[in-house]
């Protein structure tokens, strides 16, 4: 009879765990969504933000130095991009939903670069702008996580610094032009500074003098 | 799934699973948790080994002395283990209240104890380590589970005394999650040490199967595996207090700990047949249980530290070089609800804690707490779980290359 209330409690204790953390799981899973979907909306919310800039510059094309304010898209790319590195931190870089935000994101940063080029051609030449190509394999790039550091305190400290990270392992048509064209290597971190590119790794003065002497 | 999130998930489960466990034999035992009342005093020598004690021998014996415990029912030896200090001078104070001492060459603490089991001819029979003091109603509040004839042994509830520095908060929590885990251990027929500290004995125990084995580091874990062994159960007074000096400095700390986990694998492997189903919970769950929980422990530890290092110390360090180490931009950090990780693990680790923290606190109500524990627990969540796990290997590589182990001056 004893022996029969043990197992009873054993089982009971095995079921009250198991509930637990089956619980506990799908919560945490449920809220990894629940960012998912924030994530979703935020990336049409920049979407139609993207599309709405690109009707003001066929606006202002007549115009092209006119008063452009660009730092309300660049920011929410920003936020758009730290958050995204947020969610490949918690659901790993294998995660599709990642990838697929993260195949986007690129799509929204080339936008972006290719306008904020066109306005540093036409109209804004002491902007400066920053292509960074890193990859997640892991014995690729012992300097990448250095390399995103150095640039975010570029760009926060300089706004005048336009950054652009990109996962090499995006498989993206665009990207791949993008990559034929300023590719010298397969050596990361790669730095396109204003269209020069770098191979290897640049703290953040290097990479200041590289923009400093680039514009000179 | 990387062997982060594998530890969490298994430390968790475990974690539940052995929680779950212990409440659900607390709830089914709660009309066990009232004190205990004898139904007569029996008479009790409580034998106190003293090597180099003389900081703490008179607070001890003057605890016995005070028990609110028939006088003539209670015989009290000092048995000095050859010490080079006053710890003689000091028990010989003591003659002129009917204490007996036995002065001798050092020998070991086993040893020590059996000579005053030689002498010894009352019913029961205690050990109280000359760094610990009785509270006055614990002995009464032990003898009363010494009725049952399958009870061969009582163990107190011990609890740090004076815990006013980092280390003793440690250790204060540590032994109060310890009054809870002896309590539940009890019901469940599972105590696997009975501890210097004030354990009570039959006498017939020693009388029949022979008394502390020599050469043993840990003779209370020897003597309560043996219990077990031999069919008899043992018992916990949860509500008999003892306090007791622990070690202020982390090298005796550790000494200490390497000593105790040492001796607890040399006597489970003495004892491996009580791995069976055939000894209850303590063969199915306890002991399993017990180095399962260690192997987690330092698998944690391992991986935490390793990651803090790797990912986190150097590559910080990495990260400002890259900004010529101006550290105030790394507070420049913009805070969003965004980036407040609920995922699965957190949510698991988060469990793990609060099932930590509401063992802490019946533990809390069942030693009669009142005071605040919230700083020690503090301390206790910041450093036990590195102490525990550098312990464990200290002692598994202590066992590997056959170090001598001490007790006292006596080597084993």
């Amino acid at each position: 009879m004893a022996k029969q209330a043990e197992t009873i409690k054993y089982a009971a204790a095995i079921s009250i765990a198991t509930l637990i953390f089956f619980t506990g799981l799908v919560l945490g899973n449920f809220t990894a969504n629940q960012k998912i979907t924030e994530l979703d909306k935020f990336e049409q919310d920049l979407r139609a933000d993207s599309l709405a800039l690109e009707l003001q510059y066929d606006i202002l094309s007549e115009n092209p130095c006119g008063s452009i304010n660009h730092s309300t898209l660049t920011d929410e790319l920003y936020e758009l991009g730290s958050k995204l590195t947020f969610m490949e931190n918690g659901l790993g870089i294998d995660d599709p939903d990642v990838i697929r935000l993260k195949e986007y994101y690129s799509t929204l940063q080339i936008r972006h670069w290719l306008l904020a080029k066109q306005e540093k051609n036409e109209c804004n030449p002491n902007i400066n702008l920053i292509m960074y190509f890193y990859t997640n394999d892991e014995t690729g790039c012992d300097k990448c996580d250095e390399q995103g550091y150095a640039l975010t305190y570029l760009r926060k400290d300089n706004p005048d610094i336009r950054t652009y990270a990109f996962d090499n392992e995006i498989d993206n048509v665009a990207l791949n032009t993008l990559k034929q064209i300023y590719f010298e290597s397969e050596e990361f971190p790669v730095l396109i500074l204003n269209e020069q590119t770098h191979h290897g790794f640049l703290d953040a003065q290097q990479m200041s003098d590289y923009l400093y002497y680039s514009t000179e | 799934m990387d062997l982060g999130t594998i530890i969490v998930y298994t430390v968790t489960y475990f974690s539940l699973f052995t929680a779950s466990m212990f409440m659900l034999t607390l709830l089914e035992q709660k009309d066990s948790l009232k004190t205990k009342k004898p139904t007569r005093f029996p008479t009790i020598t409580v034998a106190i080994p003293a090597y180099n004690e003389e900081n703490t021998l008179k607070g001890t014996v003057e605890s016995l002395l005070n028990l609110n415990y028939p006088k003539e029912k209670i015989k009290i030896y000092i048995v000095n283990d050859g010490s080079s200090d006053n710890t003689l001078k000091i028990a010989n104070s003591f003659k002129s209240k009917g204490v007996v001492v036995i002065d001798k060459p050092n020998s070991g603490k086993a040893d020590s104890l059996n000579q005053v089991l030689k002498v010894c001819d009352t019913e029961l029979f205690a050990v109280l380590d000359a760094d610990s003091f009785a509270h006055k109603d614990s002995v009464r509040r032990m003898i009363g589970h010494l009725e049952d004839e399958h009870i061969m042994a009582v163990t107190p509830s011990m609890l740090v005394d004076k815990p006013t520095t980092f280390l003793l908060r440690v250790q204060y929590i540590e032994y109060l999650v310890g009054v809870f885990l002896r309590k539940v251990f009890a019901f469940l027929g599972a105590i696997h040490v009975t501890p210097g500290p004030l354990s009570i004995y039959k006498l017939e125990f020693f009388k029949k199967y022979g008394g502390y084995a020599l050469n043993n580091i840990t003779e209370d874990i020897e003597v309560a595996l043996r219990i077990q062994s031999k069919g008899y159960d043992i018992e916990n007074a949860h509500d008999a207090i003892v306090t007791t000096t622990a070690p202020t400095k982390l090298k005796a700390l550790t000494t200490q700990r390497v000593r105790w986990y040492s001796g607890f694998m040399q006597n489970t492997w003495n004892y491996k047949h009580l791995f069976s189903p055939k000894y209850g919970n303590l063969g199915l769950f306890i002991l399993p249980a017990s180095f399962f929980s260690v192997v987690l422990v330092i698998a944690a530890m391992l991986y935490t530290v390793v990651t803090f290092i790797t990912k986190s110390v150097i590559q910080r360090y990495l990260n400002l070089k890259s900004i010529d180490f101006q550290f105030w931009k790394m507070f420049e950090l913009n805070f969003d609800i965004f980036y407040i990780n609920l995922n699965a693990v957190a949510l698991l680790s988060m469990v793990t804690l609060i099932t930590g923290i509401t063992i802490v606190m019946i533990a809390k109500n069942m030693a009669q707490i009142k005071k605040s524990i919230a700083y020690s627990y503090i301390c206790f969540f910041l450093a036990y779980w590195l102490l525990f796990g550098y312990w464990w290997i200290h002692a598994g590589v202590n066992l590997l290359m056959k170090q001598k182990q001490s007790w006292g001056a006596k080597k084993f």
